[in-house]
């Protein structure tokens, strides 16, 4: 073994760049299946986490919902959007779209303080016959800021148009959502019912009605702090078909493309040994003249494999680590969040693929050895002297005439095939996450008969996006389309409760993360 | 003392069956000093691997000291050639990434630890100083003339004081000079030391050099001139 080791040591610094070389190919092209597995396993945590984020994103109706509890979780609402509120029907404008007309629904002072919208002038109506409206709706319904007018409306219920009067007894400052008005119009394009909108015009009157919270939470255990009777009948569920079932699929073909792969960089890592073992076989065949027995070759060539072996493994690993920390912080900058997880199962699968190739490129040359004379180490194998067949033009001819004349290239080619399979594999995966993965599709029901809701959105789990979901600063979305110029930049909050909807949220970007990672359920933990 | 009885090589089978050594017998005596002749494809290499161990016959036997190379596995075989046969080729084959000293010194470290401290060093300076190798020991193969190389081989060919040498056209990469000294230089240390010496050549002015001739044609050893 001490000759092994020497004659080892000789020879790589004696070639030390080739030896190099080697190992670099080999780890480049292990270190790429390395990262190709680290990065589905990161991809699988990640979804795991997403997964778990959805389950755990209950919604539903608090009927007699405690108000002092529901203010006691206030800060939820200041990190979230909400609405406190209860939906009576939409109040017709003349000339204008019904998909734009107002809602009308009922306020108190808690709803008002827990929502945030400030009483401008007069007061909230104490009865049925009394009304206060939001600025931005009396100026729709072209009326004076003048309290004590009578104001008429048409009011839309499920149960038909009613005509009713009402005395103007205060003016509210806009009730908005937490939500961009931007999103909210977004909503209403994107092949939703309704848009979303939050009522402008407040009626009194609403003694006795049952007082109902709508609630999104991460678990049901948690609609418990907002007391009175949670009812699950009305939930609010989050589903996230895009997300999941694509990404199970993108999953899926990874994974195929990585085994598939395996076989093409076994061959790659196999060429690549063997032709180092190539390179020394001469020389092997010289000592073995001079006395050097087989088993003293075949020490001197596990040597060499072993060598090579630890070399790509650890050159491997860190390449492969590299890879995977530089495609997540590619996502990561284009916006996509991303865990970054190591399993042993990949580095095991590395190391065997790595050892293993190596191994049986040697292992498998060393068979080949025992099959020459020693003098014959390094030259091209006897092959059986056939007699030249007549010349044919069969394809199976012709292309063993093309195969053979390209035999010399085959390694460089093995090895620039299996550099392109690698990382069409690993860019593979990589594309496969820029799947867009905030897809949320969504559904409210309607409950009638109710004084509050109050609606938490959120549910996301990444805590530097806590704050996202609606503008802390004006002019933070400049030129969104859509957006309401007295609205930019305002806090708002998601315009929830009101009559049957769904609600597609595709988002893009940064968009669809700020809205639908907003950390508000967190919060409830 | 070497002993050759009804030895014979072939390759191949049926159709391509070639029959590179036909049956001979013929006996070297120990100190002996014998040039194998005959044209290119002729045996002679062939006969040079049989009776060094490192081809086995088609059929008949080689004996050296009365033991039949054929009965010995190829671990004996190795052994064998390390301490009893040194090998000089015609292209010198010095492993290129040792020294010159390294390459010398290479069958003494294939023996390992046990037989190094054996080793006399003042043995490896008598040869290195016949050979004139003194200041190229440091030196690696490429760094090295043809003569110097192969004067190289010829020292790790002795170091392991060999019974038999055995050369394949040492001097066909070389200038007359140099394959004069070379032959000279082989000769001398074969006297001296009782060294059996079978040399292959196609070169007849160095074959008559040699008391004894083995002449092969076509795979027959035709004339033994000895």
């Amino acid at each position: 073994m001490n000759a092994s080791l020497k004659l080892t040591g000789k020879y790589v610094g004696k070639h030390l760049r080739q030896c190099i070389g080697v190992v670099l190919c080999i780890s480049l092209l292990a270190g790429g299946v390395l990262a190709a597995l680290l990065f589905r396993t990161c991809a699988a945590a990640t979804s795991e986490q997403r997964a778990r984020e959805r389950h755990g994103s209950y919604a539903a109706v608090v009927y007699d919902a405690d108000l002092s509890k529901i203010e006691e979780n206030k800060e939820l609402f200041d990190t979230g959007a909400c609405a406190v509120t209860g939906i009576l029907g939409s109040v017709a404008i003349e000339d204008v779209n019904a998909r734009d007309y107002p809602y009308i629904g009922t306020m108190n002072e808690d709803a008002m303080r827990l929502a945030g919208v400030p009483l401008l002038a007069g007061r909230l109506p104490e009865n049925g016959d009394e009304i206060a409206i939001e600025e931005s709706t009396l100026y729709k319904l072209r009326l004076e800021e003048t309290l004590g007018q009578t104001v008429t409306v048409q009011v839309h219920t499920p149960d038909g148009v009613q005509t009713k009067s009402y005395k103007l007894v205060g003016i509210t400052g806009d009730y908005i959502t937490r939500m961009s008005m931007s999103d909210t119009q977004q909503l209403g394009i994107q092949g939703v019912s309704e848009p979303i909108r939050l009522p402008g015009i407040f009626v009194g009157g609403t003694e006795g009605a049952l007082q109902a919270a709508n609630v999104l939470c991460a678990d049901v255990g948690m609609m418990d702090r907002f007391g009175g009777h949670p009812l699950l009948n009305g939930y609010f569920e989050v589903k996230d078909p895009i997300q999941i079932e694509d990404q199970k699929k993108a999953d899926a073909a990874a994974l195929l493309l990585i085994l598939l792969f395996t076989v093409v960089i076994v061959i790659g890592v196999y060429n690549a040994a063997e032709l180092s073992v190539k390179e020394r076989e001469r020389y092997i065949g010289v000592m073995r003249c001079i006395g050097m027995t087989r088993r003293q070759a075949a020490g001197l060539l596990l040597c060499q494999g072993v060598g090579l072996a630890a070399c790509s493994l650890a050159l491997g690993a860190g390449l492969g680590v590299g890879f995977l920390y530089a495609a997540v912080g590619l996502l990561r900058a284009l916006g996509q969040d991303y865990l970054v997880r190591f399993d042993a199962t990949a580095f095991l699968y590395f190391a065997l693929l790595v050892c293993g190739a190596i191994l049986l490129a040697f292992f498998s040359h060393s068979l080949k050895l025992r099959k020459k004379a020693p003098l014959d180490y390094g030259k091209p194998g006897a092959k059986p002297v056939k007699k030249k067949p007549a010349f044919s033009s069969s394809f199976p001819a012709l292309w063993g005439e093309a195969s053979a004349h390209a035999y010399r290239h085959q390694n460089r080619l093995t090895v620039l095939l299996t550099a392109v399979c690698v990382a069409a594999a690993v860019f593979g995966s990589f594309l496969a996450e820029l799947i867009p993965r905030n897809m949320y599709q969504s559904g409210f029901d309607y409950y009638q008969n109710t004084d509050y809701y109050v609606s938490v959105y959120g549910g996301g789990g990444f805590e530097k996006h806590l704050l996202c979901g609606f503008s802390a600063q004006p002019g933070d979305y400049p030129g969104r389309p859509g957006t309401h110029p007295e609205h930019r930049g305002v806090r708002g909050g998601f315009r929830g409760g009101g009559t049957d909807f769904q609600a597609f949220f595709p988002g893009a970007g940064r968009d669809r993360k700020r809205f639908f990672t907003t950390g508000a359920a967190k919060y409830l933990f | 003392m070497v002993r050759v009885e009804k030895l014979s090589k072939t390759y191949g089978s049926g159709e391509v069956q070639v029959e590179a050594l036909k049956p001979c017998t013929f006996t070297i005596g120990d100190g002996e000093q014998v040039a194998v002749v005959g044209a290119s494809g002729s045996g002679k290499s062939t006969l040079l691997h049989l009776l060094s161990g490192l081809d086995t016959p088609t059929s008949g036997a080689v004996f050296l000291d009365g033991v039949n190379l054929s009965e010995k596995s190829d671990e004996e075989l190795s052994l064998l050639r390390r301490r009893k046969i040194g090998f000089i080729f015609q292209s010198y084959n010095l492993v290129p990434e040792l020294t010159a000293r390294e390459n010398i010194l290479l069958p003494v470290l294939l023996d390992g630890k046990k037989r190094a401290e054996e080793f006399s060093k003042a043995y490896l300076d008598e040869i290195v100083e016949r050979l004139e190798l003194n200041d190229r020991l440091e030196h690696l193969p490429g760094q090295l003339s043809g003569g110097q190389q192969q004067r190289v081989a010829i020292a790790r060919a002795l170091i392991n004081r060999p019974q038999m040498i055995l050369c394949d056209e040492p001097t066909g990469n070389l200038d007359s000079q140099s394959a004069g000294r070379v032959i000279g230089l082989l000769n001398d240390f074969s006297a001296e030391s009782n060294i059996t010496l079978i040399v292959v050549t196609h070169n007849e002015a160095i074959a008559r050099q040699y008391p004894r001739n083995l002449t092969l044609r076509d795979g027959t050893v035709g004339g033994d001139l000895g």
